[in-house]
């Protein structure tokens, strides 16, 4: 009997009859058990007030995006990003013109506000035999008219400044 | 004693509140134009620069594209700039302006904060310069320069610190495109 309970040797009626009894309860490798569907945790409730708040707010967000659009659409960034949208501008490079230094208002007035009419146009100018060739740089429209408004502001307070020093050193 | 005290507290607070801003409005290099407004229909010439902000922002950078050694030096000059405002009237005649107005924005720089550098006054067209600095600590804060002649006034307004010295030396070498720059030279000629 022991034997046959270890390891299956000799015989023993009795534990072959309760094997053939528990035979169809036995260990069977079959396919895994398929599971069930997953399920979300938030299941939406199913009712008409739910529809009803969930299309108040994608009608609020449609209209919060077309808003900033149109809102962005129609005050544009200035163009400074936008390489499409650049116009040539051509800087030259210094030049030294020592006569610049001897006014102390030295710029046309109405050349800082590109939309109105300047009283004087601007006369030719010759280049000097030795001056610089131009430099030529491509620019946004809002480039030049900020680098043309702080050069004037410079050359202004430069020439001012230049006026002071040649006071007080006795140039004048 | 208590019931006295928080009144008088609220009344200090609110002193505090509305003098703190202008105890710090007073400290700040900014000037204050408007009594100019007036000149630009009186003015043969005018000139009226506000540059700051992202308009700074642009120019710096194109001063940085330029490859040529003044417009180096002129970046270098304004590394710090913040801003610069700069009013020029210049007039057909002598006395077409008043000279209380310009007066008044030299009373400005009497302020605390501000330190004469330098001024000019000479006969000949009745020229008077006055350049101020303003330092907050060791780092210099503004500079204002006022120009008045018989038939021109100027203003200069420049908020944080510039190289003075480097940028009275670019004067004449900063070319301006597209501009008319009258000359005295040339027009005693004409």
């Amino acid at each position: 009997m022991d034997d046959y309970l270890w390891n299956k040797t000799g015989s023993d009626p009795e534990l072959e009859q309760i094997e053939s009894a528990l035979k169809n309860l036995a260990y069977r490798p079959t396919a895994p058990p398929v599971l069930p569907p997953k399920r979300s945790a938030f299941a939406p409730p199913r009712g008409s007030l739910f529809r009803l708040r969930l299309s108040f707010a994608a009608a609020l967000m449609a209209i919060t995006t077309l808003g900033w659009a149109w809102f962005v659409l129609r005050n544009p960034q200035p163009a400074a990003h936008q390489a499409a949208a650049k116009t040539v501008y051509e800087i030259p490079a210094a030049v030294i013109r020592a006569e610049i230094s001897a006014p102390a208002i030295a710029v046309s007035p109405r050349a800082l506000a590109p939309g109105k009419p300047q009283r004087r146009t601007a006369a030719p100018r010759r280049m000097p035999a030795n001056a610089i060739r131009p430099q030529t740089l491509m620019l946004t429209k809002e480039e030049a008219d900020a680098y043309r408004q702080l050069i004037t502001a410079l050359s202004i307070t430069s020439t001012n400044l230049k006026i002071v020093k040649d006071k007080l050193g006795g140039t004048e | 004693m208590r019931s006295l005290n928080q009144p008088a507290l609220k009344l200090i607070l609110l002193i505090l509140f509305v003098l703190c801003p202008l105890a710090a409005q007073a400290q700040t290099a900014r000037l204050r134009f408007e009594n100019l407004n007036g000149l630009e229909t009186k003015a043969r010439d005018v000139v009226e620069v506000n540059v700051e902000g992202k308009i700074l922002d642009l120019a710096k950078r194109v001063l940085a594209k330029t490859s040529d050694a003044n417009s180096k030096k002129v970046g270098q000059a304004i590394s710090g700039l913040e801003a610069i405002y700069v009013r020029a009237y210049k007039f057909e005649k002598e006395n077409e302006y008043n000279i209380a107005d310009i007066d008044e924005i030299r009373a400005q720089l009497q302020s605390p904060g501000w330190e004469k550098l330098a001024n000019v006054r000479s006969k000949k067209n009745n020229q008077k310069v006055d350049v101020y600095t303003m330092f907050t600590g060791n780092v210099m804060s503004g500079v204002a320069v006022i120009l008045s002649e018989a038939k021109s006034i100027a203003v200069i307004n420049v908020i944080g610190p510039i190289d003075i010295e480097l940028l009275t030396e670019l004067s004449g070498k900063m070319n301006i495109p597209q501009f008319e720059i009258q000359n005295d030279k040339d027009k005693s000629k004409n």
